[in-house]
């Protein structure tokens, strides 16, 4: 990450022209992603998901709803090359820090230890804030943590279990009624 | 015609078979309103559309596919963005189907434009945003009184009545304001605001006396007509709408030309070339390539209206070219191609409201709030930084689904209670600019490169100038100050200038006008160079308003049938 941090201050100065994106950042931006790596770490994938929506009694939880399949598929097919490296080079990272410190992979770690795990790849990787966050966004790409967590409600948002269990699906509402009371119990609708 | 090109394979069918009393081309917004009141006048016609056939609801065949049967959710992929890289900005993989493939269709940009095309039987009227807004004498006396370009050829009250018409039949919700500049219609119903969006118009509407906030006016029909809808509020209409909700060519005036039985509807048409004919001085008919087959063929007809959409109806227009119009058929004026415009977009404010937190609202409704142009309508209201104005949409919504991340932190439980919570409410403003007409602005014919059908490559070269850059400053800046006096907290004003042709609102390219030598259409719509030949399409504009421009095409496209026919019958034509 320090490598990370140091561009980042030169880009957010303005000191580096286009001149200076060197051939190693090129390569960086632009290698081709080991997209097999996301069907070895399926299993891993997950409990990382299950960790950022876990069940409750009436709620699936995100693996439940068979979002780390849609992360398999949106990230080999969709997402900017960049991103797609770095979420891949980051479930390699999770699990060799679930090795190193728990001597097991992150898919059978415990709930506290996986929250333990997930919490040091969420403040790793926490932007700046404000607008140079923003900048930093645009510039060096979101951290491995920020993507997995995106793209986990997208799935989730958009799943069956999740839209319709999870949140509120309603495929044909007939109406609109612009301004209600919310009702009991009432959930966010899954779709705009 | 007096061309000599050589054409393979050219079907010589008896010309009479090939013979109608009107020819229509293209289908979209403005061709079908063409093909249904040429029809319902008693004209046998021809529609041409360089599509493939669509068949109304049969063809609709992601309407009911829901967000996790489709293979990305509805995301576009990397080999979209590569194979589509101007088109794929518009689609999803529930709309792919309805825009071209831009490796089929290419075109220049000398500077960057987006040409957003869909060819097929109901072209763009399929996925068009629906909103509609009358112009106004504020829009039609512009260019006069500024010195602008060169003066509309016609006033509201010639319109007005039009409006009204294709308003009835097209089926049009929305609120009557008794605003002179934006003229009420023949409205459906209006939609429900929400909660924050009447708490803004309301506010609004104490704090300024120069403008209001009023709900959309769009082509989604809040009761049924004809047989149509009404809308479901499913805010799916781009995929097409199995419940005719709103107004298209293929739910709502092909099928009314169609039961004329006056109607014949080819789709797989390229129409290469109008035919022209020195001696009578009149279009004889047109050129056509069956988009398959590469057969060519010949049609004629007493009349011809051209609604290819406003880029191609120009690229039309050059490539037809004679002894009598070298440059492009009825292009004497030199005016051909040029003055192209679009409507600027990429400005605007976004911030959240507290208040409201046990309100929702239910159903997806596919429309915003309007807010009507309110610069330089008046003397109280003139800006010296720049002319004209702009219209200003948005919505304020509760944020939910993806859209609610941004305003969560952390991960687990909590997290996943906020996120199947409604969020907090935000509101969205964006301004949507009118653009001057510049001669400069334009579309050509390369001389050079060909598509696979053997046509010249359409070059367009557009770009925005100072008053275009100023406004887009002012909607930032004011957007914000609206925010910040109705009580909005968290703002964030942006602009992000898009190039030409983001709003889809292109239009120009062979202007309406009084003068033969500085205009290409007379105040009917017609071809001052060559009479029986009719422009409805977005070319027409001599100006671009503020306002969503199909509903003005509609109207002029019914205007101009009126009196071709008239014509026609007095022997004029």
């Amino acid at each position: 990450m320090n490598r990370r941090t140091a561009i980042g201050r030169i880009l957010l100065t303005g000191a580096i022209g286009v001149g200076a994106f060197s051939g190693y950042e090129w390569y960086e931006w632009h290698r081709s992603p080991d997209f097999k790596e996301l069907d070895r770490r399926r299993a891993t994938l997950a409990a990382l998901v299950q960790t950022i929506i876990p069940p409750a009694a009436d709620i699936p939880g995100a693996a439940d709803a068979g979002v780390h399949d849609f992360i398999i598929r949106f990230v080999t097919d969709c997402v900017p090359i960049h991103d797609a490296n770095t979420f891949i080079d980051g479930i390699k990272d999770l699990a060799d820090y679930s090795r190193s410190h728990y001597k097991k992979e992150y898919e059978a770690c415990s709930a506290r230890e996986q929250i333990a795990i997930l919490t040091h790849f969420q403040e790793k990787g926490r932007p700046l804030e404000g607008i140079l966050g923003k900048a930093q966004n645009k510039y060096m790409g979101k951290a491995f943590f920020y993507l997995l967590r995106e793209y986990t409600v997208r799935g989730y948002c958009t799943s069956e279990q999740g839209a319709s269990k999870g949140l509120a699906y309603v495929p044909v509402p007939g109406s609109y009624h612009g301004c209600l009371p919310k009702a009991p119990g009432q959930r966010a609708w899954a779709t705009n | 015609m007096g061309d000599q090109h050589q054409i393979p394979n050219l079907n010589t069918k008896g010309a009479a078979s090939n013979t109608f009393d009107a020819i229509v081309v293209g289908s979209g917004i403005s061709g079908g309103w063409a093909a249904k009141e040429l029809c319902e006048k008693g004209l046998k016609t021809l529609v041409l559309e360089r599509g493939r056939s669509v068949t109304h609801v049969k063809d609709y065949t992601t309407a009911f596919t829901a967000p996790w049967e489709f293979p990305h959710h509805n995301e576009v992929t990397r080999q979209d963005t590569e194979r589509d890289p101007i088109q794929s900005g518009a689609y999803s993989e529930g709309t792919r189907q309805w825009y071209v493939s831009d490796r089929e269709h290419p075109y220049i940009q000398e500077k960057p434009f987006n040409w957003i095309r869909g060819y097929q039987v109901g072209g763009r009227s399929l996925t068009w945003g629906r909103q509609c807004y009358r112009l106004s004498d504020l829009d039609f006396e512009a260019n006069a009184k500024e010195g602008v370009a060169v003066d509309w050829p016609i006033r509201y009250k010639d319109l007005a009545p039009w409006y009204d018409y294709v308003e009835t039949f097209a089926g049009i919700s929305g609120k009557a304001e008794g605003l002179p500049h934006l003229p009420d219609g023949q409205f459906l119903p209006p939609m429900d605001m929400t909660c924050v969006e009447t708490e803004f118009t309301n506010k609004i509407k104490q704090l300024y006396t120069d403008r209001i906030v009023t709900i959309g006016r769009v082509a989604n029909l809040t009761q049924a007509v004809k047989g149509r809808g009404p809308c479901q509020y499913r805010n799916l209409c781009a995929r097409g709408c199995p419940f005719s909700g709103y107004f298209s060519s293929n739910a709502a005036t092909l099928p009314a030309a169609e039961l004329t039985g006056n109607m014949t509807l080819l789709p797989d048409s390229i129409v290469m070339e109008v035919l022209y004919d020195e001696k009578t001085h009149k279009a004889t008919g047109v050129r056509v390539m069956n988009a398959h087959t590469k057969t060519v063929t010949e049609y004629f007809a007493r009349i011809i209206f051209l609604n290819a959409s406003t880029i191609a109806t120009a690229a039309l227009l050059l490539n037809s070219t004679s002894r009598s119009f070298p440059t492009g058929l009825g292009n004497s004026s030199e005016q051909v191609g040029h003055n192209l415009m679009d409507h600027f977009t990429g400005s605007g404010a976004q911030g959240e409201y507290d208040g409201f937190p046990d309100q929702y609202y239910s159903g997806r409704r596919p429309v915003g709030i309007y807010i009507p142009r309110y610069r330089n309508i008046n003397p109280a209201t003139k800006l010296k930084d720049f002319t004209r104005g702009y219209g200003l949409q948005g919505y304020a919504i509760r944020l939910d689904g993806i859209n609610h991340l941004a305003s969560l932190d952390g991960f687990g439980a909590g997290f996943r209670d906020k996120l199947v919570q409604p969020g907090p409410w935000i509101m969205w403003m964006g301004g949507w600019g009118e653009t001057l007409p510049y001669y400069s602005n334009k579309v050509t014919l390369d001389p050079d490169k060909k598509d696979k059908w053997g046509m010249p490559v359409v070059k367009i070269d557009f770009e925005y100038h100072e008053n275009e850059t100023a406004m887009q400053k002012d909607v930032k800046e004011s957007t914000q100050e609206m925010l910040e006096r109705t009580g909005f907290k968290n703002i964030n004003a942006y602009s992000h200038p898009q190039p030409g042709g983001s709003a889809v609102h292109e239009m120009g390219t062979a202007r309406m006008g009084l003068d033969p030598k500085t205009s290409v259409l007379n105040s009917f719509n017609q071809m001052h160079d060559v009479k029986n030949v009719f422009i409805t399409d977005g070319s027409c504009m001599t100006s671009s308003a503020t306002q969503n421009p199909s509903l003005t095409y509609m109207a002029l496209t019914a205007r101009a049938c009126d009196y071709a026919v008239n014509q026609l019958k007095k022997g004029e034509l």
